[in-house]
């Protein structure tokens, strides 16, 4: 491939740059008028009845993580066991480190009190 | 499957659990010591298996890792660092606080690194730069009472960030290039037809180009360099600017200098651009700091462009003095990194050039330390520092490349200047407040061990430079053995 | 230069070692060491040194031409396969000659400095860093290939800055000790680059066989030689105070004066001219910058000798002679008279040392006084200080039978010899030789004759003791007697012992007529600068102060030493000092810097952080990422 045969993804990054900008520059083109509606939060939406900046406890986002952490494991032992019977011995033994990887990861967190609800 | 050649790193991989498993165990004393033994016990076993593979290429991992001259080197001057990192910290209140994580993580990132220097793939390439930075963005924070250790963490952690999918980006477009992810056969495809001239290819070069010279602080990549250095705990700055320094050129070699080496022409000029421009920034940058910290950083971005240079020569010649100077300069950063963290238990400002008025005459031993880090650091005969930098311009010259030797040559006699106000300061300075330097503790004995050990090692490798020079160059021809 | 010859080279190993030896064990003694032992190591290594040379000179005399050189190799230092740098010493004449004067003259200079600095509180430092400067120095002499040159080069820098910087309580001696050691690295540099280009072209470092190859490797005036030569003088010039790298020499006064005596007048300073006669091979090579070279040394003895004229500090009085002296050395190698600039060379080592250490005694008599304007009188005070200076002026000015007639004369000789070019710079060395006699008498006249400052010093100055008074007769005397060794038309004893050394002396031998006539007129302009002295300075300051009144422009441009060093602030150090400013201003702050400033105004220190993440530094750093990828890939669409 010749370096000219790029020339639709530039055409594409230009075209790009053209409607990005050119909204950018028409916003400051004639004068603006400003209402308490457009100052809203969500203009033209359902009004905000609670406080927009609630405070969750800390515990929920470390259990939250943890759960994300330890839930994406099975998403990697599942197709290895699914084809374990063909891949053999040493998809088995990949496997069980990995698992002894999150289980250290598990005792860790575990030893921690990072389970422990506050 | 064979996984001995891969061993050093499973150690190091395994002590990392173990580490942090011993401060999670019961009983005061295995949580307290038990991951200090347990991380100086991975280390000297990985080096020792390390020394056990010195020999030709073999393979692991389905050919994602190499165990040959090469990347055994590196090994050990990863492993030394790991360790000196290791002693450092000994007294440090992140090391202290929270033992098992910050030794866990500084072995997890050591692992990376070694990843990084045998990796026969661009996915291990890859897996090796993330998992290095990964446990580096954690432990820039870990002094979490520390406003400015979390800033370095979560700079560095963004920024960082950036870099890397620059990177990864980079290898998806040198695998659609060439067909492949295995460094060997890349070489060999590229050999054989002509791809000089293929966008992609240059697409990809640019951006493993990025990737790379981001870890390894150059210019216009560095600018998180100041920072991150400043804030992190020191004893990490140390190992951060060693150690990754190392992971990124060892990269680099293997990249260019292996993989691409056919294609030196085309971007030899690029390399050697980014190597001039660190020269510069590196060396005009660090010349009106009063922060310690800061100026090894920029010191650390000059040295990067020295390396460069090595590099951009895209000679064995060039390989084997970039890994001469990387040993010498991990040897004279760490003695340099050694005196502030000395100093930085003491007084409250102890990383301002400042707070070493007068601390020569003070602590003779420390001052002597000092003063063969910077002089080396500065290339000053005939210490390693300049050896390394003698052959990693004369490498670029023997190419032609006349302009790299002389920028760097120039950048060098600028950093005199900085390198000799520090131990100006040291020497002839006098403290602020008159008489005796303020405040002097003991010094914690592996702290001064390694700072002596590796002031002799600067000395060492200069006079018996002949002998390092040929492991090295032992260690360079593995890069380009089929 | 064979290899077999010298069987006694390693000795030379054994020369350097001591006085490194001595440094190490005193530094390494504990506590306050006692003042007598550290007398004993500080001026024993350097004259056990001394009688090792000594012997191995006498091995020298008593081998015939081809056996005088020998190396001995250490071992290997930096093996590239390609290129290969031994740790290896050469002994020949012109080592052996230069070892002679560093520790000869070194160990004397020492002697004198365990009186000199008896009122000094780091009484040990001072010999530590006495005794690691000559071993630096014979490093830079007895290196046998270009690589350890560069150490023994860099070293003596190292070595020179801690001894100018001796008095660190003083800004100004800091200070200088800074400009030395830049300007001197700068030097070091030259000599890095011309070695690359050596090892590019010739693929070795080592002497014999650089200059073996050199005239097939780089051919007779072509462009590398010139280049070759051109870099190493860059080294040469920093080292030995050559215009335009001169400045830093008159600071370096600020050492203590057994220092200038050693390093600024007798050792360091001449090595530049070691280098330039050492590597005579490659200036042969290089005709245009061989001239270069003699040019710059001439300018360099004139400017110099002008600036001595009006210096009313005893000892940037022979700073600046000691600049102008080394000017006639480096136009002699230029002009390819090689023996004769180490001849010079030789008798400004005895005399120059002479007259600084004769300075010391008037200065230490006058406890510090270093200003001209408060001497006058001292030869009723002082004795030995006025015998030895009248011996020291009378050879710098070059009155026979002293030692500086001889060398003088045979450059100047030579010069006329050496085509037009010589001739005009033997002119320009003939006025430099009348100015030289007119600003050392000047020194004489006003220090020792005349009357006394204010009527008379409160208390009488002190004569020295022996440890003082030794070095200087010694010294002097062999600035009085020193210069037989080689006589117009009886002998060439010094040019036939270094002839191993010298192998592309050009054979340059000045005529009857031509000695003649230079003795003549150097005579003559010597007489008249001493008469001018005398007629101006004789008798006391009125006379002076009057005459002083004319031509104040001139005066004043001469005492601001020809204004280059504000030349230089103007245009090296003050822009960068504002590069380095500005560019860590732009590369930290950037973008960010006006909301930086105005969150910093509102909410203080501790926002500050806060509004540094979030105020586009993290995104500065990203862009420069971003930008830097283009700015890479442009140049490698660009450079393919």
């Amino acid at each position: 491939m010749e370096l000219s045969d790029y020339l639709p993804i530039v055409v594409f990054l230009a075209a790009g740059l053209v409607v990005g900008l050119g909204i950018l520059a028409l916003s400051k083109v004639g004068r603006t008028k400003q209402n308490q509606v457009k100052g809203l939060p969500y203009e033209s939406g359902i009004l905000a009845t609670t406080p927009v900046r609630q405070r969750f406890s800390i515990d929920f986002y470390l259990t939250a993580m943890l759960f994300i952490v330890f839930d994406i494991e099975l998403a990697f032992i599942y197709p290895v066991a699914m084809v374990l019977r063909d891949a053999g011995a040493t998809a088995l033994i990949s496997l069980l480190s990995f698992m002894f990887t999150v289980v250290v990861a598990l005792v860790w967190v575990w030893r921690k009190g990072a389970l422990e609800w506050r | 499957m064979n996984v001995v050649p891969a061993l050093p790193l499973m150690i190091v991989a395994g002590g990392a659990c173990v580490a942090l498993l011993a401060s999670a165990g019961p009983g005061g004393r295995v949580r307290r010591d038990g991951p200090f033994w347990a991380g100086a016990a991975t280390l000297i076993a990985a080096a020792v298996m390390s020394l056990v593979l010195w020999g030709d290429r073999q393979e692991a991992l389905g050919g994602g890792y190499r165990a040959d001259r090469f990347s055994m080197l590196l090994n050990l001057v990863f492993l030394a660092a790991a360790f000196c990192a290791l002693l450092f910290s000994v007294r440090e209140p992140a090391g202290v606080d929270r033992r098992g994580e910050y030794i866990s993580l500084l072995l997890t990132s050591t692992a990376g690194m070694m990843l990084v220097a045998g990796a026969g793939d661009l996915i291990a390439l890859f897996l090796g730069i993330e998992i290095l930075s990964v446990a580096l963005y954690v432990l820039c924070a870990l002094e979490v009472w520390r406003e400015r250790s979390l800033e370095a963490g979560l700079k560095y952690l963004i920024v960082g960030a950036v870099g890397s999918s620059f990177f990864l980006y980079g290898l998806a477009f040198l695998f659609g290039a060439s067909g492949s992810v295995k460094l060997s056969v890349i070489g060999e495809n590229l050999s054989v037809a002509s791809f000089t001239d293929e966008p992609l290819l240059l697409v990809a070069m640019a951006l493993i180009v990025t990737g790379l010279a981001f870890k390894a602080s150059a210019v216009p990549f560095h600018m998180w360099t100041p920072d991150v250095y400043e804030g992190a705990p020191t004893p990490i700055t140390a190992f951060m600017a060693t150690a990754t320094k190392v992971a990124a050129l060892a990269a680099f070699l293997r990249i260019f200098g292996g993989a691409l080496t056919d294609l030196v022409d085309t971007w030899q000029v690029a390399i050697g651009v980014v190597a001039a421009a660190s020269v510069i920034v590196g060396n005009v940058g660090a010349l009106v700091q009063r922060n310690f910290k800061r100026l090894l950083a920029y010191s650390s971005i000059a040295q990067a462009g020295y390396l460069l240079i090595g590099v951009a020569a895209g000679t064995l010649q060039g390989a084997e003095s970039v890994l001469y100077y990387l040993i010498a300069y991990t040897a004279m950063t760490l003695a340099a990194f050694a005196v502030i963290i000395i100093r930085e238990r003491e007084v409250e400002d102890g990383e301002m050039v400042d707070a070493l008025a007068g601390y020569g005459r003070a602590r003779p031993v420390v001052g002597v330390v000092a003063t063969v880090a910077m002089l080396s650091l500065a290339g000053f005969p005939p210490l390693s520092g300049f050896i390394g930098k003698f052959l990693l311009f004369g490498s670029a010259a023997e190419q032609g490349l006349w302009w790299l030797a002389v920028i760097g040559a120039v950048g060098s006699v600028v950093s005199v200047a900085y390198y000799l106000r520090v131990l100006r300061v040291m020497w002839f300075g006098t403290p602020a407040h008159g008489g005796e330097p303020r405040k002097l503790l003991t010094i914690p004995a592996p702290v001064l061990i390694t700072a002596v050990t590796a002031a002799v090692a600067v000395v060492g490798f200069g006079l018996g430079a002949s002998l390092l020079m040929d492991v090295c160059r032992d260690a360079a021809a593995a890069l380009l053995a089929a | 230069m064979s290899d077999v010859a010298l069987s006694g080279a390693y000795l030379g190993w054994f020369v350097l070692a001591l006085p490194l030896l001595g440094a190490i064990v005193l530094a390494l003694i504990p506590g306050e060491p006692s003042r007598a032992l550290t007398r004993v190591i500080g001026v024993g290594s350097v004259a056990a040194a001394f009688v090792l040379v000594v012997s191995l000179f006498a091995q020298q005399l008593s081998n015939d031409a081809e056996r005088r050189a020998g190396t001995s190799t250490l071992w290997t230092w930096v093996d590239l396969g390609s290129l290969q740098v031994d740790l290896k010493i050469l002994v020949d004449p012109l080592s052996v000659l230069m070892m002679l004067v560093i520790t000869g003259v070194g160990s004397l200079i020492i002697l004198y400095s365990t009186e000199y600095m008896s009122h000094d509180r780091d009484y040990r430092r001072f010999f530590v860093e006495m005794d690691f400067f000559i071993f630096a120095m014979l490093v830079l002499v007895l290196a046998a290939n270009f690589l350890f040159l560069i150490v023994g080069w860099a070293l003596v820098g190292l070595a020179s800055y801690l001894l100018i910087g001796y008095y660190h309580d003083r800004p100004s001696a800091v200070a200088a000790a800074k400009k030395a050691f830049v300007i001197n690295v700068l030097g070091d540099i030259g000599l890095v680059l011309a070695a690359f280009l050596l090892v590019r072209q010739l693929g070795t470092l080592d002497f014999a066989e650089v200059f073996a190859k050199a005239p097939q490797g780089l051919g007779d005036g072509t462009f590398i030689a010139e280049m070759v030569a051109l870099l190493l003088f860059v080294g040469a010039a920093a080292k030995s105070a050559q215009i335009p790298l001169h400045t830093w020499l008159p600071d370096a006064m600020e050492g203590p004066t057994p220092v200038s005596a050693l390093i600024h007048a007798a050792t360091m300073v001449t090595a530049g001219v070691y280098l330039i006669v050492r590597c005579n091979v490659l200036y042969e090579l290089a005709p245009h910058m061989s001239d270069a070279v003699a040019v710059v040394g001439a300018v360099t003895l004139f400017v110099a000798a002008t600036i001595a004229t009006v210096q009313d500090d005893i000892k940037r009085v022979l700073a600046w002679s000691t600049v102008s002296q080394i000017g006639y050395m480096v136009m002699a190698a230029g002009l390819g008279l090689y023996s004769s600039g180490m001849f010079h060379f030789l008798t400004h080592a005895f005399f120059k040392a002479a007259l600084f250490l004769a300075a010391g005694i008037v200065i230490h008599a006058l406890h510090d006084e270093q200003s001209l304007d408060r001497m006058g009188g001292l030869k009723n005070h002082l004795k030995v200080a006025y015998f030895a200076t009248a011996a020291g002026c009378l050879a710098i000015a070059g009155i026979p039978p002293f030692s500086g007639f001889f060398s003088k004369d045979e450059i100047l000789a030579g010069a006329i010899e050496a085509g037009t070019l010589g001739k005009v710079l033997a002119g320009v060395g003939l006025v430099g030789a009348g100015l030289t006699a007119f600003y050392m008498f000047r020194l004489l006249f006003r220090a020792f004759h005349g009357p006394e400052p204010d009527g008379g010093y409160h208390e009488t100055p002190h004569a020295s003791g022996s440890a003082m008074a030794a070095p200087v007769v010694i010294l002097a005397a062999l600035a009085t007697v020193g210069g037989f060794i080689q006589i117009p038309f009886v002998s060439h004893n010094l040019r036939d012992w270094l002839e191993p050394a010298i192998t592309a002396d050009p054979g340059i031998e000045a005529g009857h007529g031509q000695e003649t006539l230079i003795i003549v007129l150097s005579l003559a302009v010597a007489a008249i600068g001493i008469a001018a002295a005398w007629w101006l300075f004789g008798s006391g300051p009125e006379r002076r102060l009057a005459r002083a009144q004319k031509l104040p422009r001139l005066r004043a441009f001469l005492l601001d030493q020809w204004r280059f060093d504000e030349v230089y602030e103007a245009a090296v150090v003050q822009p960068g000092r504002d590069l380095g400013d500005a560019g860590v201003r732009a590369g930290e702050r950037g973008v960010g810097q006006g909301p930086v400033i105005a969150a910093e105004a509102v909410t203080g220190a501790g926002a500050r952080i806060l509004s540094r993440v979030e105020n586009g530094l993290v995104r500065t750093y990203a862009m420069a990422v971003i930008a830097g990828a283009a700015i890479v890939g442009a140049i490698l669409i660009l450079a393919r």
